[in-house]
């Protein structure tokens, strides 16, 4: 377990006592402080999501229609690791599919471009969208197919669009 | 600096099912008081997962979008610690495969075990301890909390340095932090927090344990 913390501290006893000495309680001060940026991180992506969310739910009621959430089944990051497997190409393209209710979206992603397929094959149109708006849309071929060159940061999702409605896959960092 | 500036509003006496309606209704305050009671919890995983901030932010992000997408599935609010806590660490594992760092575990299944809630729990009193530390200095005087925010910094800057920095004589340095952590010993944020006894547990009444700031 090399990745584990080898300092990992036991849990102090919460008591006064610890912080009555200034040099005891200057001494927590410092991890404390070194964490504030991730803590500030950590908080204010939770207002952006929340008005992402609430966007995601204009978009619906725009739609009048619900958007099936299509949950994260395959991602070759996770499953190269379990199994040993390399991209023979090398590069560091991925491939997550996202299924539900019987349908899905297969998207690879490599440096410079998502290419995917909804599944079952049926035109439609998709967009990535991230938290603060749509990055890209395109239409599908007759078949499903997409090509978006973006190579988005931080979470993102495909919105798909066919005859028969509106899925969204969950949120993920690509 | 993370602060809680809600401290007093009626949205800290609220329980998590009148939070979780009020955040699935539109009203923003309800999900920030949700945030605020679990972001150390989030902090606790990342901590254990030794991501990078910019890592630790896409994380949170991820694990905030998706839970308002299934607050209205959760029947029970008791549950939210232990969604947070699970999504968090399947967002941590997947992060540390993406950034090619070997995990000898089975990222599907494994260190659902003891000793991952152990350390957890570990991890999770570190952050109560710090999130505290982070509200007192934010009740300071500014000249006490910018000389003790300078003099935390790692590594420590000289008096000197510190003098030049704030402006203030050498001399007045070590009395000013003397009476600055005095201070700091005494203001609401610490005073609350030795005042409640230590145990998060997940999973076992966690929600309440975890509402401290």
């Amino acid at each position: 377990m090399s990745w584990r913390s080898d300092d990992v501290q036991l849990p102090h006893p919460r008591t006064a006592d610890a912080w009555a000495d200034d040099d005891a309680l200057a001494a927590d001060l410092v991890p404390a402080v070194a964490e504030a940026e991730i803590a500030h991180r950590v908080t204010s992506t939770a207002v952006r999501a929340f008005h992402a969310h609430r966007g995601m739910l204009a978009l619906r009621d725009e739609l009048a229609t619900d958007l099936l959430l299509l949950t994260l089944v395959h991602d070759s990051r996770t499953a190269g690791t379990l199994t040993g497997v390399r991209d023979r190409s090398g590069q560091p393209s991925r491939t997550l599919v996202f299924e539900g209710d019987g349908i899905g979206v297969e998207v690879e992603v490599s440096d410079s471009a998502v290419e995917g397929q909804l599944i079952p094959a049926r035109p439609g149109r998709v967009v990535l969208r991230r938290p603060d708006g749509d990055v890209v849309g395109v239409d599908t071929d007759e078949v499903g197919y997409f090509r978006l060159d973006a190579r988005p940061d931080g979470p993102v999702r495909l919105v798909c669009e066919s005859a028969d409605g509106t899925c969204v896959t969950e949120w993920l960092p690509w | 600096m993370s602060s809680r500036e809600q401290l007093g509003s009626p949205y800290g006496e609220r329980s998590t099912s009148q939070l979780v309606a009020g955040a699935l209704t539109g009203d923003e305050g309800s999900w920030s008081e949700i945030v605020h009671r679990h972001t150390n919890l989030v902090m606790a995983r990342v901590r254990q997962f030794r991501l990078t901030p910019q890592q630790a932010e896409d994380v949170a992000q991820t694990v905030w979008l998706n839970l308002l997408e299934h607050l209205g599935d959760l029947r029970e609010p008791a549950a939210l610690p232990g969604w947070i806590s699970t999504a968090t660490r399947h967002e941590c594992i997947r992060m540390t495969n993406l950034s090619r760092r070997s995990i000898p575990v089975d990222p599907t299944t494994g260190r659902l075990d003891a000793q991952d809630e152990v350390e957890l729990d570990g991890e999770l009193l570190r952050s109560e301890r710090h999130s505290a530390l982070r509200a007192a200095l934010a009740e300071l005087p500014v000249h006490q909390r910018e000389l003790l925010l300078l003099l935390s910094t790692d590594p420590p800057p000289s008096y000197q340095e510190v003098s030049a920095r704030l402006g203030i004589p050498v001399g007045s340095i070590g009395p000013t932090r003397q009476r600055g952590l005095a201070r700091l010993r005494q203001t609401e944020a610490i005073r609350t927090y030795l005042a409640v006894p230590s145990g998060p547990a997940i999973g076992e009444g966690g929600h309440d344990v975890l509402a401290l700031g």
